[in-house]
């Protein structure tokens, strides 16, 4: 009776052991990739909230055609270039296809580091959603989502 | 004597092959959990590092820009993932209803293969017909469980 309970026992613990040795590397593993994802998200959220720009001027020149953007980093974060959407009354541009971008006079740059002023020049034949109608709203979008709109003004 | 012996031994044998079927289907049955968990993992960390977000402009045009009664929005992947720009990844429903027929385009980067990197912009389109003047609406979208809601006034 005694060998039948203690092999019995052993047999059993034998299949507690393997069971747990197939669950704790999946419960590791899943646990880390939970763990890493969050910390992106941290990562995301924390970026984003540092991240801010402020649309300081538009103006529509009526004569050459011509829409100019000026977009300030009013945020902590640095902020690509290329990165950027410009939406021209809400039809999308990228300012790394359509237009001519000037980062604090550079115009080499793709780096948009706080404090400066990104300048967005319009291509005539690109500006407004249907030719040469003035456009009345710009709005820019960068990393995270965060965008700032404002109304364009016409000079001539 | 000997009738005890092998009454010991059947007993014997019968313990281990209790013995054995119980730790034979806890094995099973872990081996069934653990694989679950690895699928729920991989989905959940795949939730978590999705975000998008509508960056379309209320104050402009949303509604009928082409002339065809179109509702048109821009999404950018503000995750940390890429996604698939197919209409089964998105849900929308506009004004409550679910639309079943929404072309999806990507907008940026202008690559080939479908997909939607991070902050790639997709431009999502569905028609709605005609909306009365300065009537409201909203489009709410779902994208794994990322949910985003957008409204504007025609």
């Amino acid at each position: 009776m005694g060998i039948s309970v203690s092999a019995s026992t052993a047999v059993v613990f034998l299949g507690v052991f393997i069971a747990a040795g197939t669950l704790y590397p999946t419960v590791s593993n899943g646990v880390e990739q939970v763990t890493t994802a969050q910390q992106q998200q941290g990562d995301r959220i924390l970026a984003q909230q540092n991240t801010g720009v402020d649309v300081t001027d538009a103006t529509y020149n009526t004569t050459t055609g011509e829409l100019r953007v000026s977009v300030t980093n009013t945020g902590t974060t640095t902020l690509d270039v290329p990165e950027t959407n410009l939406f021209v009354d809400g039809a999308p541009k990228s300012t790394e296809n359509d237009f001519a971008t000037t980062v604090a006079g550079d115009t080499g740059t793709t780096l948009w580091l706080p404090g400066e002023t990104l300048n967005v020049s319009v291509d005539p034949d690109d500006a407004g959603t249907s030719g040469e109608t003035p456009p009345d709203r710009v709005q820019v979008v960068v990393e995270y989502g965060v965008s700032d709109a404002r109304s364009v003004e016409e000079v001539s | 004597m000997a009738g005890a012996s092998v009454s010991e031994m059947i007993l014997f044998i019968a313990a281990l092959v209790v013995a054995a079927s119980v730790a034979g289907t806890l094995t099973t049955q872990v081996d069934r959990v653990s694989d679950s968990l690895d699928d729920r993992s991989l989905d959940l960390s795949q939730e978590i590092r999705t975000d998008v977000t509508v960056i379309s402009d209320p104050g402009a045009q949303v509604h009928d820009r082409d002339g065809n009664g179109n509702v048109t929005l821009y999404l950018r992947n503000t995750g940390s993932s890429s996604l698939p720009a197919d209409a089964e990844t998105i849900d929308v429903f506009f004004d409550g209803t679910y639309q079943s027929t929404v072309a999806v385009t990507v907008v940026k980067p202008t690559n080939t293969d479908g997909s939607w990197p991070r902050g790639g912009v997709i431009e999502l389109s569905f028609d709605v017909g005609t909306l009365t003047d300065g009537s409201d609406h909203r489009v709410k979208l779902i994208v794994r469980e990322d949910e985003e809601l957008f409204e504007f006034r025609k």
